[in-house]
């Protein structure tokens, strides 16, 4: 997508001992270039940077920034319409680049529904309100598909939020972190986001299509207990258990230092950073006493070509047996994935269409293991089909047992195959359904087995709706088929009887805060399994330890429990008014004269940057595992 | 001091080719800045943050429509929404000049019927106000200490140079040397006067003035011929003199 630069404005601001030339560049896109029109600032506010935090404390995990541009618009050549904004065809259409002397400070997208103009002739003010990448981060979707198939694979955790981030920032964005836990004994040096890896099962259900950005990132802040923010042109993520050192070091993703010239750590004084205009507040926030987190188990799909990418015509899928004649829809992307047919066939029970395989041979399950069964189908008029699931044990002697539709397993001795079926059933037309179960543990007595997979091609009178109007309904197009179309397909295991964990965290000083519960989704469990692992070198991670000196090593569950805690491990205070500075950041840590020794992280910040105004809310900051706490993880059944 | 008089308004909608108002019977400029109050835990002591400043220009006049600026044209700037340049300088040129532009935001006409026609109008200062201390050019001609230019202008030479208050400041036989001697007793003193050139090799000199002089001389005192004789030496024996009959003689001793 190319933008061409339209309008610009420049204007400095009033700091008394060092100014800042402030210039905002709109471009606009696929627009030709035909020189830039100046906008004339309005007055006392003609830009204000504000982040858009509205739930003020450290589990705020994602902070978008507004700007608010305002210019004056007085019917001049060239001078842009209020209307031009406001009218536009999408958000993207108009990119707002922010510099402040030069250097990149923030880049925002032109909203139309922001912002306004009074209803007046001219000369009057147009205010228009921008948002950076976060603002659509909640509506955009990763995309699982690529070269027809599912990325569905372990992947850096480096490449996984740069793949999500640039969907919705600027590709190319440095990234910059502040975290000091690793996993222990990890030999690259620097940072580990380029060596760890996660499973990307995690962002995708095979029920419900592939996450959110905002859900992708939340998972990484919440289990760090850190924040992501846009600050100069970078997009952040600073863990609050080591905001509270004065020297930090900060990375980029990929593992480079990164040197602030200006160092971290500002301090609020009457001289060269003061508090202006009304008396600022000192609030406190009282501790907490307890915190419950859940992680709850994702297995990963044992399947294999269970997105249908690898079909041949007459050759069928490949490692689903019976499946020679069938015939694929769909076009191997996420808004038409590829699709196996089963045609709807007068006959009788035929063969079963696929078999249960893995891509390294026959994989052994034992009792009190979980399986879990996901896919997606769409009819096309019909009304049911059948599908099969059965544990066989190895040593050929314990008895099979099927699934049945509630999960449990049932002791198929003596049964026929035909009382094995689970029907799927829809009434009416309804184009569209999805089948998610969760088994109950294998029993004891199947012993170590195989799982055997069946979909039964719809065959039974009875699961055919007639033709009305002599019209099939056409699903997907192109295919006049009538039968059921099936999306991809997941069978995974959990591999312990337990579909989760509850993790209860508890201070042992005396305060009563209770904090929100939350869910995280990596545990170092160790079960290679669950896609709630995270790998490093193939090997899942045993603990995490930090760089900073005496912190105990834990499982990243714990550190997670413990940085709620930490953040409110004492009543701490909190700090509420106006500062006066044109190089204070979202990404500074404070302290504040007349409360020494203490630490702020920043919540709030409303900049109007011509007055160099700040009105900020900063809450204190305490070290990493300040408080002593009882940790207990109690395990969740089916 | 400055005379209110001799310190007039100019303005116009050409700020290169600024007009006094005549005919004004006063003029002022007001300006005016704000603060931001500094919030300081361990002080009792008020201390603030300059900010934004803003001021005002505003005059009266009587109505004369024979001049080039009058209240009509001032009227015409508001009807059009003109910025126009002002400064507040003395009469002439150079001096103490504050100038800057302006948008008129207040006009009132007055016509009372014992009394003529006036008007007066108040701007608003758009943009940076600008100081100069500029140095005043001004034509000085040899004279006595009457103002009386000299009797053998224009070669009065040689001729004797005293300063403003009758100091005798030295002896010059030609503009030269009236130019470094006046310059370098000048110099010394206050030097808020500066003689830059003859104007014709006679008795006319260009002098800048400092626009914080304490006078605006229009001559510089001299005598003419020498009607005394100067001496270093103590015995007074010998002495120079143009003077034929060196009825006068000036020594160190006195």
């Amino acid at each position: 997508m190319a933008y061409a630069l339209k309008y610009r404005m420049e204007f400095k601001d009033i700091h008394s001992t060092h100014p800042a030339a402030w210039r905002i560049d709109i471009s606009e896109r696929d627009a030709v270039d035909t020189g830039i029109t100046m906008l004339t600032p309005m007055g006392s506010s003609p830009l204000i940077l504000d982040y858009q935090n509205s739930k003020e404390s450290k589990t705020s995990y994602i902070i978008g920034r507004e700007a608010t541009l305002s210019y004056v618009y007085s019917r001049l050549p060239g001078e842009p319409l209020p209307d031009v904004f406001f009218d536009s065809v999408d958000e993207r259409k108009f990119r707002m680049d922010v510099y402040v002397n030069n250097k990149l400070e923030g880049v925002f997208w032109i909203k139309s529904d922001g912002g306004g103009y009074p209803y007046t002739s001219p000369s009057f003010a147009v205010s228009i309100s921008a948002v950076d990448g976060f603002a659509f981060a909640k509506t955009t979707l990763l995309d699982m598909y690529l070269d027809g198939r599912v990325v569905y694979e372990y992947q850096t955790l480096a490449k996984i939020i740069s793949d999500a981030v640039y969907k919705v920032l600027e590709p190319g964005t440095p990234i910059y972190i502040i975290n000091t836990l690793r996993p222990k004994d990890i030999t690259a040096p620097g940072n580990f986001w380029t060596v760890v890896k996660s499973h990307t099962e995690l962002f995708f259900s095979f029920t419900e299509g592939p996450i959110s950005v905002y859900k992708l990132l939340e998972i990484f802040a919440a289990q760090f207990y850190g924040r992501f923010f846009m600050s100069e042109g970078v997009l952040w993520f600073i863990r609050t258990e080591d905001i509270y050192d004065d020297v930090v070091s900060v990375y980029t993703i990929n593992g480079d230092p990164i040197t602030l010239p200006a160092g971290i750590v500002q301090s609020i004084n009457p001289n060269t950073f003061p508090a202006v205009e009304n008396t600022p507040n000192v609030n406190g926030i009282k501790g907490l006493k307890q915190q419950q987190l859940t992680i709850n188990y994702r297995s990963i799909n044992q399947l294999v070509n269970f997105d249908w990418h690898e079909w041949a015509p007459l050759v069928g899928f490949n490692s689903w047996f019976g499946s020679e004649s069938l015939m694929r829809g769909g076009t191997g992307v996420l808004e038409d994935p590829y699709t196996a047919i089963l045609p709807f066939g007068n006959k009788t029970l035929t063969a079963a269409i696929s078999q249960f395989t893995v891509n390294t041979g026959p994989r052994y399950f034992y009792p009190s293991d979980i399986v879990e069964v996901a896919f997606k189908y769409t009819y096309s008029n019909m009304r049911a089909f059948d599908i099969i699931l059965v544990a066989v044990p190895t040593n050929g002697t314990n008895p099979q047992h099927a699934m049945d539709a509630s999960g449990t397993w049932v002791n198929i001795e003596g049964k026929l195959i035909d009382e094995l079926r689970i029907n799927l059933v829809r009434s009416g037309r309804k184009q569209q359904g999805s089948f998610e179960v969760r088994s109950q543990p294998i029993p004891s007595l199947v012993g170590q087995c195989t799982l055997w997979f069946w979909i039964v091609w719809p065959y039974e009178r009875s699961y055919h709706i007639p033709k009305q109007d002599g019209d099939i309904i056409d699903v997907p197009p192109g295919i006049g088929l009538e039968g059921v179309f099936i999306e991809p397909v997941k069978i995974g295991v959990i591999s312990s009887q337990s579909i989760g964990t509850d993790i209860k965290i508890r201070n042992k000083a005396n305060y009563s805060g209770i904090g929100d519960d939350e869910t995280i989704n990596y545990s170092d469990m160790g079960d290679t399994h669950v896609a709630n692992t995270l790998l490093l070198n193939a090997t899942p991670i045993e603990n995490w330890e930090s760089t900073k000196p005496d912190i105990t090593p834990y499982v990243i569950e714990r550190h997670s429990a413990q940085s709620r805690i930490d953040g409110y491990a004492k009543s701490i205070k909190s700090f509420e008014g106006n500062v006066y500075s044109n190089t204070f950041r979202f990404y500074n840590t404070l302290k504040i004269d007349g409360l020494p020794g203490k630490k702020f992280m920043v919540l709030r910040d409303k900049y109007n940057v011509f007055t160099c105004m700040h009105s900020i809310v900063v809450e204190e900051v305490l070290p990493e595992q300040y408080a002593q706490t009882v940790y207990t993880q109690i395990d969740k059944y089916p | 001091m400055i005379q209110g008089r001799d310190f007039l308004l100019y303005v116009n909608d050409d700020p290169d080719n600024l007009i006094a108002i005549c005919y004004s019977k006063s003029c002022s400029l007001s300006r005016e800045r704000d603060t931001l109050l500094i919030i300081n835990p361990s002080s009792q002591d008020e201390d603030y943050i300059p900010t934004m400043k803003r001021g005002t220009i505003s005059a009266d006049g009587v109505m004369e429509l024979q001049e080039t600026v009058n209240g009509v044209s001032i009227l015409e700037w508001l009807e059009k929404g003109q910025k126009i340049g002002f400064k507040f300088a003395r009469k002439g040129n150079g001096g103490l000049q504050i100038s800057g532009k302006a948008i008129v935001v207040n006009f009132d006409l007055n016509a009372s019927a014992t009394d003529v026609v006036s008007y007066s109008f108040t701007g608003k200062i758009c943009g940076p106000l600008t100081i100069t201390k500029a140095p005043i050019l001004a034509v000085v001609y040899l004279a006595n200490a009457a103002g009386v230019q000299l009797p053998g202008c224009p070669t009065p030479y040689p001729v004797t140079l005293f300063w403003f208050d009758g100091t005798l400041i030295g002896a010059a036989t030609n503009p030269d040397e009236v130019i470094s001697v006046f310059n370098t007793y000048s110099a010394a003193n206050g030097n808020w006067y500066m003689l830059e050139s003859s104007v014709d090799g006679g008795c006319k000199f260009n002098m800048l003035i400092s626009y914080n002089a304490p006078m605006q001389p229009t001559f510089i005192i001299a005598a003419q011929g020498a009607d005394f004789a100067i001496s270093s030496d103590q015995g007074a024996d010998k002495a120079i003199s143009p003077d034929q009959t060196i009825d006068n003689a000036l020594t160190p001793i006195g």
